[in-house]
């Protein structure tokens, strides 16, 4: 394989393009069945992500590809640096990967996103805070659904 | 391009990672795009179900429950969630039923249980029933209690064709299988705190072919660890203690990779000849019992297996048996890429 074949570009939806090692792409299932089918050229287009979240997704996919002999990094320096990774993402960036994860199909970085924001949201406050989600149940409802399960909501 | 639209696309694309329904009709937010900023928008909402079941899968069933009073978009998010985790301490059995009977996934990738036994047992059963029913592949099944001793596995959980990984960890609880055990897919097994005869674990280990990583953590009355009948298992762990004595021999002739912690026996490696990897943290421990001329002659004796070993990590009271046993040490100095962990 020439080099010029191992490389591969993706050009994000405000056509930022990304030169990347065509391993370092291939852990995203979308793309890997694209290369497979032959349907595009050295150039994959990824009209659903914007260059700025495709590069984080490259940043992770870099750091979890295995590269001729690169792949030796231990698992839970791994693990330490997926957490550093979504530390303090805002949660925009975070559900913005969480689609592109989705949508590119990184099983790994879907799991890692979610996990993030399971993280981030402990209690019910934090997610109405966090996740800017607003209740639109009468507190008469509210109390019905608790009584539902209360085991739940005992404390 | 509008979210909304966004959003369609992903559903039509076949290789999405997950399933993705449509819930996004009602979307108030139509004008960004993937990767602007949004703040305040509530985007954890705009997702599909599919992907909030892989949020809510990561925390206890209890706090998934309670996801049900955010807003009407959640309110049933939760009783498709693919993965359960329920610590039943302190919850009245019957509320524990009302919410498995509220469950509507029908199959569960994980399933973990923490209950007390006491006055429990026909619940209990019909909890592991229902993970099995729903076909669980990761079942893990907490009993942190040394007040029951007899409880008996309902039979289904020992002929349970779709588990791949399986934990338990029984308290006190005597395993012994009255059925066959067929643990067809099982890879995955990690038993802690288990009461387990020479005979019951040989009809566990033979009712997994596939086995391919056995963690035995304090557990006891077995005295043979037999492995041979075991061709996929590769990884073998277990932790003993002065309670806990575990086995007095081994035979592994599979196995890659080792490791042993504490042990008060002396554990004779009987064939471990396919090992590369082994962790040794172990002492033995002198009762008064034990001459320095018999522990030596242990410490021989396993390092004696080990030679084709080629990474091997010793804890420091080993270490210090070793260093005494110098002299048959150097025949292992061309040995390559050892680690030594005091």
């Amino acid at each position: 394989m020439s080099k010029s074949e191992k490389k591969i570009v993706l050009k994000s939806l405000d056509n930022e393009a990304f030169e990347v090692e065509k391993a370092v792409a291939l852990q995203s299932q979308t793309i890997w069945v694209m290369c497979e089918d032959k349907c595009v050229g050295n150039e994959i287009p990824l009209e659903n992500v914007t260059g700025q979240i495709l590069a984080k997704v490259i940043d992770y996919c870099k750091k979890h590809a295995v590269v001729d002999g690169d792949g030796d990094e231990s698992s839970e320096e791994l693990k330490n640096w997926d957490t550093e990774f979504t530390k303090n993402m805002d949660q925009s960036t975070l559900f913005n990967m969480i689609l592109a994860a989705n949508y590119l199909n990184i099983k790994s970085l879907l799991n890692l996103t979610c996990q993030a924001v399971a993280d981030k949201t402990k209690t019910i406050d934090e997610f109405h805070t966090f996740l800017n989600i607003e209740n639109n149940f009468t507190p008469e409802e509210e109390a019905q659904i608790c009584q539902e399960n209360l085991w739940a909501f005992d404390d | 391009m509008a979210m909304a639209e966004n959003y369609r696309q992903q559903e039509g694309a076949t290789t999405a990672a997950v399933e993705t329904s449509s819930h996004l009709s009602d979307n108030p937010h139509q004008n960004g795009m993937i990767g602007d900023s949004n703040d305040g928008f509530d985007f954890v909402s705009s997702l599909p179900d599919a992907i909030l079941h892989l949020i809510l899968s990561s925390i206890p069933t209890k706090s998934a429950i309670r996801t049900s009073v955010l807003s009407k978009r959640w309110r049933h998010v939760w009783c498709e969630t693919p993965s359960l985790s329920i610590d039943s301490h302190r919850v009245v059995t019957r509320s524990i039923n009302k919410t498995l009977a509220s469950f509507s996934a029908p199959k569960i990738t994980s399933f973990h249980l923490r209950t007390s036994l006491v006055n429990r047992i026909q619940p209990v059963d019909s909890w592991i029933e229902f993970a099995i029913s729903h076909d669980a592949e990761k079942l893990s099944l907490e009993f942190r209690d040394p007040r029951v001793r007899d409880y008996n596995f309902p039979d289904s959980f020992y002929t349970n064709s779709t588990v791949k990984q399986l934990l338990v960890d029984s308290g006190s609880v005597v395993m012994i299988p009255r059925c066959t055990v067929s643990w067809t897919s099982l890879k995955n097994l990690s038993l802690s705190y288990c009461k387990l005869s020479d005979e019951s674990l040989l009809k566990i280990l033979s009712g997994c072919p596939l086995l391919e990583s056995l963690e035995l953590l304090f557990c006891d009355e077995f005295r043979c660890l037999d492995l041979s009948q075991s061709p996929c298992l590769r990884r073998l762990e277990m932790d003993r203690s002065d309670w806990f004595l575990g086995p007095t021999e081994i035979v592994a002739p599979h196995i890659h990779c080792l490791r042993l912690r504490h042990s008060r026996l002396p554990c004779r490696l009987v064939d471990v000849s396919s090992l590369t990897e082994a962790n040794l943290n172990i002492y033995f421990c002198d009762l008064g019992t034990l001459t320095p001329d018999f522990l030596q002659g242990n410490v021989i004796k396993m390092l004696a297996k080990l030679q084709n070993v080629e990474k091997l990590t010793v804890g420091a009271t080993f270490l210090q048996d070793v260093i005494s046993c110098g002299s048959l040490w150097c025949t292992f100095s061309d040995a390559q890429g050892r680690i030594f962990d005091t």
